[in-house]
């Protein structure tokens, strides 16, 4: 990004909250482990209503990314904006607009999905029976009913996956951030959810979605950024993604290149 | 704070334990297994006892010694000082302690909207649910103690409520610390405190509370405590309980409680650990890995400044009531009760931390070249060498402090041999009866599965029995001869249970790492 645009972004950034501003606004992002930098440094902007989807190989940086928009995780440096508020200085504030789906399990193990969708409810402060009504209809749309009594730490990983996305949409937060949410997940129940994606994107619902299983995020993402090595290579549509390449992935593999010196491993032999 | 969000997070906490209380009923444990579990956690629970008790009974006995003598105002400013000192060890051993490699953002609640002061009271009504015995039974059991020692009994128990805030308020504390010093992300190695002006706050804090806490002594008896330490607070209220003819109960009930509650709350928090990532380190040397190993234990390094502590605070007073002309306390009580309070924890702390030594013992066999004996002893070292500390500091200081040398190293000498017969037998009975039956994450062994810890509260609930009983016992105090008997007999035990155990594991370690992974 040239530094007069660079100027502009951070002046719309730092601008007063209006409602045409983009859901998350996201300048010269930075965050340091130590002395590994996972992000160096990147620039995002998702608008409101859109399904955004972080994309790159293991170790890119897009759990941090999820992690320190949400709310989770403070920055080392640049400026973030999520719907108009600063993640570091109201992360409470923050987090009573939007459901997080993070890369660990976000349920306490002991208690049932249903137990774990009424309590957190409580702490948001909604009310009984309509929590009671949603929680009803989000477990079954996600196919947990045979599950919602059982303790979470008995489900497989993919049925607690189920149970995190339900508590993370029960509250109907207008921004979803979604970390691998496939990840686990079987087919049929990858489909539903991806379908109710679709719906939710279609009332102005927006999604941020972290994932590296191209052909889902093709089928369901308006917006893609492939994240590598902590910086962003692309931004744009997920038609500007693809470009002249038949998916996703091989755009992907061309923007990243991929392992060309494949060893042969002769000594593999049974 | 919202007081809705802290409803909520006790309620969650509450159906939490419910949860676990509904698993453990469902569990289908045989009878050897409910014992051992259930022993485990009396004995468990009798060891977090006799870690809080030292200070407790030693300010107790030297308080009301005090009041006995008319020394109210002395008594006051001791106890105050007594309260910082509680207070200084508790904020160092948080900061000594391993920091929880969870941080917050790996929590269930980190994607709430609650407030950072919300997720520490969440941790206290964790601890709220979890230890009930911390904020009920043993205020309500300590102050009967105390209150039956001053035939004040009433005294006592009207003072259980403040106790209890007490506790909470220190609980607080230590958590608040806890919190400061706990990296928000697994990867972040640098929490407020890990960094250079956190940790300069932290030390001069420390530092400047250390000086004002040491002032007083300068001038004990003239009202000297300065009002910014919680020290201030428990003088005041020492007098005033004095004045309305409370006497030592209240006094001595008052120190224990910010001592205690500090204090244990601080050890029990972190969990004791075996980390794994040293045992690589047994096979260059074991005895000098073995004193590292002591020494990364939170609970040792706690106990640790806890013996040393208390005995270097007995010494200073004995030096300031010498200097001021008082040597005629009453001597009797005070063997008494530490002669007691050693014959009746020092087994069952060693016992039930070694019921776990042979598990630990068996899950390193694989991973070293060392003989089976060797590992026990190791384990044992490792958690007899803290205890030892605080056991023989306290009654060496009090023999200091009294010139009562006989009676002070014969409660030493029984309290050894206690302390032997306790890890042999616990030895014993960890390669016998293998428990814990489960690891950790760490693939290290817990010292008590899930079921047998949540009977850790109720077991605490009767620990003052034997307690109590032996306070009976030992009131005419102990001879030197009973004493040596005790030591000889301990011994003996202690070495034969030590090798039993050894030939257990040698002969079937496969089956106890086995029972551990069951």
């Amino acid at each position: 990004m040239s530094m007069a645009k660079r100027r502009t972004y951070i002046a719309t950034v730092n601008a007063s909250p209006r409602q045409d501003t983009p859901a998350i606004l996201v300048s010269g992002l930075r965050r340091r482990f130590g002395a590994i930098d996972a992000l160096c440094g990147i620039d995002l902007i998702v608008p409101r209503g859109s399904f955004f989807a972080l994309v790159g190989p293991n170790g890119a940086g897009k759990s941090t990314t999820v992690r320190i928009l949400s709310g989770l995780i403070s920055r080392s440096g640049g400026q973030v904006r999520v719907l108009d508020r600063d993640p570091e200085t109201d992360p409470a504030g923050l987090k009573q607009l939007i459901g997080v789906v993070p890369d660990f399990p976000a349920v306490y193990g002991e208690l049932s999905p249903r137990q774990n969708l009424m309590r957190m409810c409580q702490l948001r402060g909604m009310d009984v029976d309509e929590t009671l009504r949603r929680a009803e209809e989000i477990t079954t749309a996600l196919s947990l009913e045979a599950h919602v009594d059982q303790p979470c730490k008995t489900l497989s990983h993919g049925t607690r996956k189920k149970a995190v996305l339900a508590a993370a949409m029960i509250h109907a937060p207008a921004l979803l951030f979604l970390d691998e949410p496939f990840e686990g997940i079987d087919p049929v129940s990858a489909h539903t959810i991806r379908r109710m994606l679709e719906q939710l994107r279609t009332r102005g619902v927006t999604v941020f979605l972290s994932s590296h299983v191209m052909p889902l995020v093709e089928s369901v993402a308006t917006h893609v950024a492939i994240l590598a090595k902590g910086s962003i290579r692309s931004a744009g549509t997920l038609e500007e993604a693809i470009g002249s390449h038949a998916t996703l992935e091989e755009a992907l593999l061309a923007t990243l290149g991929g392992n060309e010196r494949l060893p042969g491993l002769e000594w593999y032999q049974p | 704070m919202r007081i809705r969000a802290l409803v909520g997070l006790f309620q969650l906490q509450g159906q939490v334990m419910l949860s676990r209380w509904r698993e453990a009923a469902r569990q289908k444990l045989g009878v050897p297994a409910l014992l051992a579990g259930a022993s485990a956690s009396l004995l468990a629970g009798l060891m977090l006892l006799a870690a809080s008790a030292a200070f407790a009974i030693v300010g107790t006995v030297l308080l009301g010694a005090l009041a006995e003598a008319g020394e109210h105002q002395l008594g006051a400013a001791a106890g105050g000082t007594m309260a910082n000192i509680a207070v200084i060890l508790t904020g160092l051993t948080v900061l000594l302690s391993d920091t929880q490699r969870t941080g917050l953002d790996q929590h269930p609640l980190s994607i709430l909207p609650l407030r950072r002061s919300e997720i520490v009271a969440h941790d206290l009504c964790s601890i709220l649910w979890l230890q009930p015995s911390a904020f009920v039974i043993w205020p309500a059991c300590l102050a009967l103690v105390a209150g039956a020692g001053q035939s004040s009994p009433r005294a006592a128990m009207l003072s259980v409520p403040a106790a209890s805030g007490t506790v909470a308020l220190a609980a607080a504390f230590a958590l608040l610390l806890r919190r400061l010093s706990t990296p928000l992300h697994p990867g972040d190695e640098t929490p407020f405190l890990g960094r250079p002006l956190g940790r300069s706050l932290a030390l001069g804090l420390l530092v400047g509370w250390l000086i004002m806490m040491l002032g007083p002594f300068e001038q004990l008896g003239q009202d000297p405590l300065s009002p910014l330490t919680p020290g201030h607070w428990v003088a005041r209220a020492l007098r005033a309980s004095w004045a309305h003819d409370w006497r030592a109960a209240m006094a001595g009930l008052a120190l224990h409680l910010v001592a205690f509650g500090t204090l244990a709350l601080a050890i029990t928090l972190p969990e004791l650990r075996l980390p794994r990532a040293t045992l690589p380190r047994l096979r260059r040397d074991w005895l000098p890995t073995g004193l590292v190993l002591t020494w990364s234990l939170p609970r040792a390094r706690a106990l640790f400044a806890q013996g040393l502590g208390t005995g270097v605070l007995v010494l200073i007073l004995g030096a300031v009531l010498v200097r001021r002309g008082i040597d005629t306390l009453p001597i009797a009580p005070v063997t008494s009760l530490l002669s007691a309070w050693l014959i009746a924890s020092a087994p069952a702390a060693l016992m039930a931390n070694a019921l776990g030594l042979g598990g630990r013992a068996a899950a390193s066999l694989g991973l070293t070249p060392l003989r089976p004996r060797h590992l026990l002893l190791h384990a044992e070292l490792a958690i007899m060498a803290p205890h030892l500390m605080a056991l023989l500091v306290l009654p060496f200081a009090l023999s200091a402090l009294f010139h009562d040398l006989p009676s002070a190293g014969a409660a030493s000498l029984a309290g050894l041999g206690c302390l032997a017969a306790g890890a042999g037998v616990g030895s014993a009975l960890s390669a016998w009866w293998p428990w814990p039956a489960a690891l950790e994450a760490e693939g290290d062994p817990v010292w008590a599965p899930g079921a047998a810890r949540l009977l850790m509260p109720l077991g605490q609930g009767f620990v003052l029995a034997p307690v109590l009983v032996s306070i009976e016992v030992a009131k005419p105090g102990l001879s030197f001869s009973a004493a040596s008997a005790t030591l000889v007999l301990g011994l003996a035990l202690g070495v034969g249970g030590w090798l039993l155990g050894a030939s257990r594991i040698a002969g079937q370690p496969t089956a106890l790492t086995e029972a551990l992974l069951d």
